[in-house]
């Protein structure tokens, strides 16, 4: 997977589209079964609230590209993960979703990631942030969209999400472009890059707080999904297909490229050892997380306050 | 009429004209002449840097070029003005700046409905109850944001890439900080050429102190920190750029401008930001590029060329380069100006 960063970013810039090139008063609102609606709410709410998460990591990743046209990569990915969010949005509005036509309240290990990114994202190297961000998106887009589209008949969802499909090949193409450069090299820059990764003291900080904060959102997530009547083994489906693409690149020569990849195992094959302990542990964080005060969280970042199902402002 | 006599005419006091003229002074060159056909407003980056390099009796405001032509027999440009005043010059520097095709950076442009303008020419329009959209980055920036502010109904500015900024008045600490020549001189070339990459010098940390002390939202004031690869210069000296820019008619975007739109401006994130008017804060401060009719040997006109010197016109100089954004290479150009106009001495 050869990618030019000079051509893809042309090709981000060529391929922009708003959220009023698409008509969110088209007919087809009512394809939304009574049954579906109220699931497809909640799938709806925790898609936005991912999309912006992934914006946030790749606000992160601009900072840490090592030349300026990476860096302008990531800074059209971050918008581009907030358009998907907005335009998420405007499909939730579209379905009468949105109560007050406000933004839906993040759940609350939505919030505690937001509050994990807010705080550790920046600090966390290339290295970590480029690994686990194509994690994320191959869970989404092969996991979490195709079965949007094939739960959803609406033309007017099926418009949009040719849009944000088209985009996320793109940042798949990069991500997976930037793991496998990540790994390059001689052996003793892997070596270097991977024990100044296992040493460095806040990634090991954020790391635990991270996991604290990324189990029970994955395992609620995966909850709000099989609800919806997604089979389990799709989402795990997509994330064997990180670990089939990181595979074929150096990008497997990095520790927490491994580390993932044994997650990844982990959380995905129910013959692991660990599959069981592990689900019952993330499990129990999901619901103990719903008594944790919401005063004992501080005041919600101003970007994750962006968002809007508003074409034009 | 008499024709005023000097070793160098420079043409434009913009970024180019005044680094140009600033490389000339610290090469002990005093006899020079800066030409620049509109006034420049107290407080804009152009007085400022005209009061720091000290080069008021070098600069000639309100000086509209005309022609240049060369005379074969003297071996001397005469510059002609508007007004019919003549300066007779052994090299001619043309600051005018860029001589790209002046398309847009963005597209769409052409569609826009709305006012657009340039620079200092907001000064121009009734901003009152507007939406004005201010494009850009850079001292231009902070200088005119303020104004806008206090007038238009709404002001987004469009700001992907932030500079350092500091404060006019510093504290104690800063002043007498300012009072070290070495950091002084650090200021100007941070002020005109920015930094190395990953390199944060003593400037940066009182910018950053700046910076803290100004904003208090922790996501705004990433989004105001310099990335540390960004090739522009990137220090701009400005007192109430941050109040400007957290007033409440104020918003701050930092997305990518995708395109513009018949109604405004459309970014990166999907969303079309309407407004009445346009204001493109960097490029030239006033408006695009006037062309100047250049005469060479033989009565040739300057043809249209990306390089320093053409032959048939021998001590005109063109330090602008190709693209109008390119302040790394206008800057080894200038030197290189600079050091020829040094050697012809």
């Amino acid at each position: 997977m050869a990618v030019v960063l000079e051509d893809m970013l042309q090709t981000i810039k060529d391929k922009q589209w708003a959220l009023a090139d698409v008509d969110w008063e088209a007919p087809g609102a009512d394809t939304i079964s009574p049954e579906l609606w109220p699931r497809l709410k909640s799938f709806m709410a925790d898609l936005v609230w991912i999309e912006n998460i992934g914006a946030r990591g790749f606000a992160a990743l601009a900072k840490k590209a090592p030349d300026p046209t990476l860096a302008e990569i990531y800074r059209y990915f971050h918008a581009e993960e907030q358009k998907h969010a907005n335009a998420e949005l405007a499909l939730m509005r579209r379905w009468g979703m949105l109560t007050d036509d406000e933004v839906p309240e993040p759940n609350i290990n939505v919030r505690l990631a937001i509050e994990w990114l807010d705080k550790y994202s920046d600090g966390l190297s290339l290295t970590v942030l480029g690994t686990v961000i194509p994690l994320l998106e191959v869970a989404l887009d092969g996991a979490l969209l195709k079965f949007l589209l094939e739960e959803v008949e609406d033309p007017v969802c099926h418009e949009a999400f040719r849009h944000i499909n088209s985009d996320e090949s793109r940042h798949l193409a990069v991500d997976f472009h930037v793991l496998d450069l990540m790994g390059q090299g001689p052996v003793r820059r892997a070596v270097i890059e991977n024990v100044g990764t296992a040493i460095n003291p806040s990634f090991l900080l954020a790391g635990l707080v991270g996991l604290g904060a990324g189990i029970p959102l994955i395992n609620r997530i995966k909850g709000n999904l099989i609800g919806m009547g997604l089979r389990e083994q799709r989402l795990y489906d997509a994330m064997l297909r990180f670990i089939n693409v990181g595979d074929r690149g150096d990008g497997k020569r990095l520790l927490v490229y491994q580390v993932l990849k044994g997650g990844a195992k982990v959380i995905t094959d129910p013959e692991n050892r660990f599959h069981r302990p592990y689900h019952v542990l993330a499990n129990s964080m999901v619901r103990a997380s719903d008594y944790i005060p919401r005063k004992w969280i501080p005041a919600q970042p101003s970007w994750s306050k962006e968002l809007t199902y508003e074409a034009t402002a | 009429m008499s024709v005023v006599r000097t070793d160098v005419a420079i043409i434009g006091a913009g970024l180019t004209g005044l680094s140009t003229a600033a490389g000339l002074k610290r090469r002990g060159m005093s006899d020079f002449v800066v030409l620049e056909r509109v006034a420049m407003a107290t407080g804009t980056w152009c007085a400022d840097t005209v009061k720091l390099f000290g080069l008021g009796a070098n600069v000639r405001l309100g000086w509209e070029v005309a022609g240049l032509s060369l005379d074969e027999e003297s071996r001397r440009w005469l510059v002609n003005s508007s007004t019919g005043e003549q300066i007779s010059a052994r090299s001619v520097v043309l600051a005018t700046g860029s001589r790209a095709d002046d398309k847009p950076l963005v597209p769409g442009i052409e569609t826009y409905a709305g006012t657009i303008v340039h620079g200092q020419q907001f000064r121009d329009l009734d901003l009152a109850g507007k939406r004005v959209a201010v494009v850009g980055n850079g001292a231009a920036t902070a200088t005119l944001l303020p104004p806008i502010v206090r007038t238009a109904a709404q002001v987004k500015l469009f700001q992907t890439s932030a500079d350092w900024v500091l404060p006019r008045q510093g504290d104690l600490l800063e002043r007498s900080l300012r009072r070290v020549p070495a950091l002084r001189s650090a200021t100007r070339r941070a002020w005109f050429w920015g930094r190395s990459p990953r390199r944060r010098g003593l400037l940066e940390l009182l910018a950053q102190r700046n910076l803290r002390r100004n904003v208090e939202d922790e996501w705004t004031r990433r989004q105001l920190t310099p990335l540390p690869l960004t090739d522009r210069p990137s220090v701009v000296v400005a007192d109430d750029f941050y109040a400007a820019l957290q007033a409440p008619n104020c918003k701050f975007i930092t997305w990518p401008i995708a395109r513009f739109s018949r109604d405004g401006i459309r970014t990166a994130e999907g969303i079309e930001h309407r407004c009445d008017v346009i204001v493109f804060a960097s490029g030239s401060a006033d408006g695009p590029t006037k062309e100047v009719a250049v005469t060479g040997r033989g009565a040739v006109s300057l043809p249209a060329t990306i390089a320093t010197t053409v032959a048939g016109f021998p001590g005109l100089f063109l330090p602008n380069g190709p693209d109008r954004d390119a302040v790394r290479e206008m800057r080894s150009r200038v030197h290189d100006v600079v050091e020829m106009l040094k050697e012809t001495a």
